[in-house]
């Protein structure tokens, strides 16, 4: 495949540009997101990776409209799905690509789903609203769309609650009403996270087959670069709210070019080997994202640090064959 | 030489309970025969899915939970048939670090304070000298002894597990159980703490009980590893004997399903 030339948009499926989001919290301030850029293609696999805080959340929730207006601002050159506005709808037009165009599938699955409603309902509910099927073709779509998902005896677990199933039955639940609609983009925010290792390698075998045989694209965020390495074509990885390095996965774990990335990579224990010994650990913590400094964020913890790193905050350069890091550093 | 500990047909079970009169319907085998040794100065992994039992393994250890049957022995000495004396004087030589810093730490205690109440509970010491052993218990945990005065909010959650590691050194215990003692911090944090618990391992000559569900952590800190299953220990193995080669159906379920691991194999 010839890489398209930086000019040719029109694959693009979707495409944020100079994102910014702020929001107020008790302790001030929070710059949650910083002049973020990315887009992702048809069919294409993108992995947001980075840890709790960094704001690889803030930004999907930036980009679906879902976070609470009165206490946030959201600013963006570009928010465009399919040649779209985001930004530029209103809530009921909205209401209609979050769903049924983007699927969404979040980390705890039983906060997500209705307690009160019973799975095929959930299920059901969206096919007749957003497919304008009828009840009995609703009910046989989300049958299929349960054993899909690996759910056993789906026809008899219809009518049971949420809370009848397990946390890895129900996630499975969310991904089925997230795939429902047939989107042509799912969103999943650290859906295997709190999932036994078992359950999570099953759901990351089921994604990946979806993903071949709908051609659906999607955006996965996890602060597991494991789970990244199977999954995802493209890797952008965050920090302090601002995307830190971005590449192909392989690229990304065969030669990371951003400190952070290498610092993280470097500190994952080895399966093989002796065991024992010391890991090599990134020094400091991560910033305060109500104080974050004027340079770059991980300035204080970088071992190449040098004077400009503190003074400018490095945009994304070029870093090798189609990558990018955020960093003055050309070592 | 005698083992640190040893647990004998360890078994605790759950009543269930239904209807009006909450007749005792039957009971869920969280624990189910469960026996193992650590030696002084060796680490043992503890591994298995959410609800295999090894938390309640943890809590029974310290009494936490009563067993239903079975025998923990420590250093010599039968903790089931210990008089509450016994146990008192035992208390200290056992501690544990918790996953959930957020929980385990007082809130409105300043985190020196946390780090001296064991010190209040157990030790006849003089306010200064307590003082001098908080500061030193947080140098040893890589903390600046200056901020001992603030509160557990005011930290990061790895300063924040450094912190129970501090409390949980304080009486100079011999056992340590970790349950999870990574899982909720950052993972640019988690190496560093990792770290930290194999140099005060070193450095005191301590026993660990690691319980954890990272399978490469495990695998880097332990010397042995116990798989849980249902309640039991299906699989215990010497670490990298049991990742070359795990023998039972689950174990070999458990290691598969680990993601392929970027960079160095």
């Amino acid at each position: 495949m010839t890489p398209e030339p930086p000019g040719d948009i029109s694959l693009d499926l979707l495409r944020v540009r100079g994102l910014h989001t702020r929001f107020l919290s008790d302790r001030g301030l929070v710059h949650a997101v910083n002049d973020v850029s990315f887009s992702v293609r048809r069919g294409e696999a993108l992995a947001l990776v980075g840890e709790s805080g960094c704001g690889k959340t803030a930004s999907m929730l930036s980009v679906l409209r879902l976070l609470p207006p009165h206490r946030t601002r959201v600013r963006a050159d570009e928010v465009s799905f399919k040649g779209r506005d985001l930004l530029g709808l209103d809530d009921e037009e909205m209401r209609r690509v979050r769903g049924p165009e983007i699927g969404m599938i979040f980390q705890d699955p039983r906060a997500s789903l209705n307690p009160v409603l019973t799975i095929g309902r959930q299920l059901t509910e969206s096919l007749e609203v957003h497919l304008r099927l009828g009840r009995r073709a609703a009910r046989n779509r989300a049958i299929e769309l349960l054993e899909s998902v690996g759910i056993p005896r789906p026809a008899s677990r219809f009518d049971d609650y949420p809370h009848q199933f397990s946390g890895g039955m129900c996630q499975r639940v969310m991904i089925a009403i997230a795939l429902a609609c047939e989107p042509s983009l799912l969103i999943a925010d650290e859906p295997t996270t709190a999932l036994d290792a078992t359950i999570q390698a099953q759901i990351l075998d089921l994604v990946s087959e979806l993903r071949a045989t709908r051609e659906m694209a999607m955006i996965w965020i996890t602060h597991d670069l494991s789970v990244v390495a199977n999954l995802a074509d493209r890797v952008a990885v965050m920090y302090g709210g601002s995307i830190v390095e971005t590449a192909g996965a392989r690229r990304l774990f065969d030669a990371p070019a951003h400190p952070y990335t290498r610092g993280l990579l470097a500190s994952l224990p080895a399966l093989g080997g002796e065991g024992g010994g010391h890991l090599t650990a990134i020094p400091g913590q991560p910033p305060d994202m109500t104080r974050l400094p004027e340079g770059c964020a991980f300035a204080a913890r970088c071992p190449h640090a040098f004077d400009r790193c503190g003074e400018e905050r490095p945009p994304l350069l070029p870093a090798g064959k189609e990558a990018r890091a955020a960093c003055w550093w050309d070592g | 030489m005698t083992p640190l500990l040893e647990v004998v047909d360890l078994k605790k079970h759950f009543p269930v309970r239904r209807g009006t009169m909450q007749r005792r319907t039957g009971s869920v085998r969280a624990v189910d025969g469960v026996s193992f040794r650590l030696n002084r100065g060796e680490t043992l992994g503890l591994v298995g899915e959410s609800g295999c039992g090894k938390t309640t393994v943890a809590r029974a250890i310290l009494r936490l939970t009563e067993p239903t049957s079975g025998r923990i022995v420590f250093d010599g000495i039968d903790l089931t048939a210990a008089s509450p004396a016994e146990l008192r004087a035992l208390r200290p030589r056992m501690q544990m670090i918790f996953q959930d810093t957020h929980s385990s730490l007082n809130p409105r205690l300043s985190v020196g304070r946390s780090i001296a109440e064991p010190l209040l509970e157990h030790m006849s010491m003089t306010r200064g000298q307590r003082q001098n052993r908080v500061g030193e218990l947080m140098s040893i945990v890589g903390l600046d002894p200056k901020l001992a005065g603030r509160l557990p909010h005011e930290f990061s959650g790895g300063q924040r597990q450094r912190v129970g590691i501090a409390r949980a050194l304080a009486l100079k215990p011999d056992l340590i159980i970790c349950d999870e003692p990574i899982s909720s911090l950052d993972i640019s944090i988690q190496a560093q703490i990792v770290n930290l618990l194999a140099d005060i391992q070193e450095e005191f000559g301590l026993t660990y009980l690691f319980i954890s569900h990272d399978l490469r952590m495990v695998r880097h800190l332990c010397d042995r590893v116990a798989v849980m299953n249902e309640g039991r220990i299906v699989e215990m193995a010497p670490a990298d004997a049991l990742f070359r080669e795990p023998g039972h159906p689950y174990t070999r379920a458990l290691l598969s399903s680990l993601p392929r691991r970027p960079g160095r194999s």
